[in-house]
């Protein structure tokens, strides 16, 4: 009788990953060889458990947790362009719905981080009056056009930054 | 006519400018990219989550592995070029934050089942399954990945090849020393249980 096979040779025996020659000779030797046949059948039994083996789910925690990191992400980068980013959003939607130009609004600079930390209520109240304004000017545009997609989406956005906002606050903007 | 119609010459200080409607035009897409996001996440969650637990055995980590993966993949979605299947390029992030986890945590994890010595398999009730499961964390890092991969989550050697940019000769051959490493250790388990 020829010499056994490895296991790795068996393996790939199993999963067809041999020229068809082999295959048929170690077809043959399977049949002879109970140490071959043996470890044939502990490969199969392996595969096929770890086959089986079901798809778990992670709990509903961490879909709110990924949310609320990356929605912190985005109010860092958001709190870094704010100074411009909800006067823009205003003002194009203005625009587009009234169809004319308008004054781009003052607003207050975007605090960093460092400036957050030394003036805290000052800040977060400048920034969130900037999101108010935003909120208040897409609801009048809403009411004007009340089925334009861009203008819901403008508004939607808004309001989504004054979540974040809060969120960010409450959690001290770590 | 609007101010701008009549003067059209000063539209640089009152005409709101490109970048301010790219500006808005990023607001929408930061909002279909959420609406977007959380597709990919119901699609790709439970395959992140067990894929993470197979890695790391269990599952509180895995839940921490699950929301780098999905932070990463929100962050990193405009760079998506498309050439791959996105479920092949979340597979990728996945293997690579595991690894990385457990390279910061600097020892290898043990399964849930936390024993897994000769003695305690022979007198185990678990299934195969389970005992493979905990087994598995123990297998070097290469041939786990394409054990997990293959065998449990029945991907193809070209999509493993893809993944851990290797070739699909590469991906085989790791495969069947995975298998003969788990039956050499899984020994005294098969032995007792007349498996096979």
């Amino acid at each position: 009788m020829k010499q056994c096979y490895s296991d790795e040779i068996l393996s790939a025996y199993l999963d067809h990953d041999l020229e068809p020659e082999q295959i048929e000779e170690i077809g043959r030797h399977i049949e002879e060889c109970s140490g071959c046949r043996s470890a044939l059948e502990q490969i199969t039994a392996i595969r096929d458990a770890a086959s089986s083996l079901e798809q778990l789910e992670p709990c509903e925690k961490t879909w709110f947790e990924i949310q609320r990191r990356v929605r912190k992400g985005r109010l860092k980068r958001i709190w870094v362009w704010s100074g411009v980013g909800a006067a823009a959003a205003v003002v194009l939607v203005v625009f587009l719905v009234r169809g004319r130009p308008v004054q781009v609004p003052e607003t207050t600079p975007a605090p960093g981080r460092r400036q957050v930390e030394a003036g805290l209520v000052q800040e977060y109240d400048d920034y969130m009056r900037g999101i108010d304004k935003a909120v208040e000017e897409c609801k009048t545009a809403l009411s004007e056009n009340p089925h334009n997609p861009r203008v819901q989406r403008a508004y939607l956005e808004a309001r989504s930054s004054q979540i974040n906002a809060l969120d960010v606050f409450t959690s001290g903007g770590d | 006519m609007s101010e701008y119609q009549q003067n059209p010459g000063n539209h640089r200080e009152t005409h709101p400018s490109k970048s301010v409607k790219s500006k808005l035009n990023g607001i929408t897409d930061a909002l279909n990219k959420e609406f977007d996001f959380e597709e990919i996440y119901i699609e790709n969650k439970s395959r992140v989550f067990s894929t993470a637990y197979r890695f790391v055995g269990n599952r509180a980590d895995a839940e921490d592995i699950t929301q780098d993966v999905f932070v990463k993949v929100f962050k990193n979605m405009k760079t998506f070029r498309g050439d791959a299947a996105i479920s092949t390029w979340i597979y990728r992030i996945t293997v690579n934050a595991c690894f990385d986890f457990l390279r910061k945590r600097k020892r290898q994890y043990m399964s849930s089942l936390e024993d897994c010595s000769e003695k305690s398999l022979v007198s185990s009730p678990l299934s195969l399954g389970k005992v493979i499961e905990g087994m598995v964390t123990r297998l070097p890092e290469a041939y786990r990945k394409v054990f997990i991969l293959y065998d449990i989550q029945g991907l193809k050697h070209r999509e493993i090849a893809d993944i851990l940019d290797i070739t699909q000769g590469a991906s085989k051959s790791l495969l069947h020393r995975a298998r003969a490493k788990l039956r050499q250790e899984l020994s005294p388990y098969v032995r007792n249980r007349h498996l096979g």
